[in-house]
């Protein structure tokens, strides 16, 4: 009699535990992700030099995306719900003198030109916002490059993804949140695009 | 809720000592109706039961319960689950592990006639041939199987108080019904 007890305590503590770390009720079904190349671009040059501009910007980033492996394009904007911004982070750093990367605090070297940017201690924040003239998610940055030296740009701050940007659309309400991993070009095998400015 | 499992376990003890003077009375009574309490304010779920017993070994039964929670409403419109289980039929088979009828733990296998809503997100194509995702809602139904074990004591030969924890698999379809049926239920319930 006591076996059985013992076998119901084990038994009872061992389903308790388990009911516990069930987690399929965890998972999020309002993503959707995507794979659409080339939606960011770093507009490189050959050289910099001292207050030369680099940009960043969306200007192919549609409403309307060739879906990989499907026959029509996709809308992303109704599939959002009418969201009205894509989102992603991007950070400058700096080679110092110890051969170590320092994060370049941009300030006034950051300009918006279209869309939106917010720079904070880690990264730069940036909104691709929907234009419904053009029906494109548009966002153009623009950093004055304001001192020489040994430059890596990336876009990894909130994501592993190495060879491109990861965007999440600003979904409001109960509709899907679509994630695009875009790759970019000129990024090396670490997810940096390396460049350095010269006098 | 530990705490809960453990005072109810606990008593379990004291009322065994007595169990061989109640055994005769209720061997005359062999039906039974309970409520779920648990899953009535854990997640607003009403399910009742009735058990017969058959003799000092098994007893045969079945549960039925229906459930409308806002709380799970509001997770499935917004993703955080994809299925709302509406309704389930649960006709179970019990072994009496002990010897005593006025406390005892039991065995359980039980079948599950489940249903509710399922949703994914499926693409489609709108009048201008351009692609879109979107969330379609669909219902589900299965039959699963299951086992459990528990613990039953009773109060002055009539409210019986039970805890029970089971756990079960849907069987016919999983891709949209849940994979895993769970059973675990605080009840009380008036033998006659």
């Amino acid at each position: 009699m006591k076996t059985i007890k013992y076998f119901f305590f084990i038994a009872l503590g061992s389903l308790l535990m388990a009911a516990d770390c069930s987690n399929k009720d965890s998972e999020f079904y309002n993503d959707i992700y995507l794979s659409v190349p080339n939606l960011i671009t770093i507009e490189t040059k050959d050289s910099y030099a001292v207050n030369d501009v680099l940009y960043i910007n969306s200007d192919n980033f549609s409403q309307f995306l060739d879906e990989p492996g499907q026959p029509n394009l996709l809308d992303i904007f109704k599939t959002t719900g009418g969201a009205q911004s894509f989102n992603f982070t991007y950070m400058l750093e700096k080679k110092t003198a110890d051969n170590s990367w320092q994060l370049v605090s941009l300030g006034p070297n950051l300009s918006v030109l279209k869309g939106f940017g917010e720079e904070n201690e880690l990264f730069v924040s940036a909104l691709c916002i929907y234009n419904p003239l053009t029906k494109h998610y548009e966002m153009r940055h623009a950093i004055t490059l304001s001192a020489p030296g040994d430059y890596r740009l990336s876009f990894g701050y909130n994501s592993a993804n190495t060879t491109g940007v990861d965007l999440r659309s600003d979904s409001i309400g109960n509709n899907l949140f679509a994630n695009i991993n875009s790759a970019t070009a000129h990024l090396d095998a670490g997810g940096f695009y390396n460049f350095s400015v010269t006098e | 809720m530990k705490k809960l499992i453990f005072i109810l376990l606990l008593s379990s003890q004291f009322i065994n000592a007595q169990d061989s003077t109640r055994v005769s009375k209720l061997a005359h009574r062999r039906n039974e109706v309970r409520v779920d309490l648990l899953s009535l304010i854990a997640s607003s779920k009403v399910n009742l039961t009735y058990e017969r017993f058959l003799n000092k070994g098994f007893s045969v039964g079945v549960s039925g319960n229906i459930a409308n929670s806002n709380k799970v409403n509001d997770d499935f419109d917004s993703g955080n689950r994809n299925t709302i289980p509406k309704y389930e039929v649960v006709p179970f088979v019990r072994y009496n592990l002990s010897k005593g009828a006025a406390s005892f733990y039991f065995a359980e296998i039980f079948a599950d006639i489940n249903g509710g809503d399922f949703r994914e997100t499926v693409r489609l194509t709108d009048e201008s041939n351009n692609g879109y995702y979107t969330i379609q809602k669909s219902k589900y139904s299965d039959i699963g199987v299951g086992a459990g074990i528990g613990y039953k004591f009773y109060i002055k030969e009539r409210l019986g108080i039970e805890f029970m924890v089971g756990f079960g698999t849907n069987l016919k379809d999983k891709d949209k019904s849940p994979d895993y049926l769970s059973r675990v239920g605080l009840s009380a319930g008036y033998r006659f």
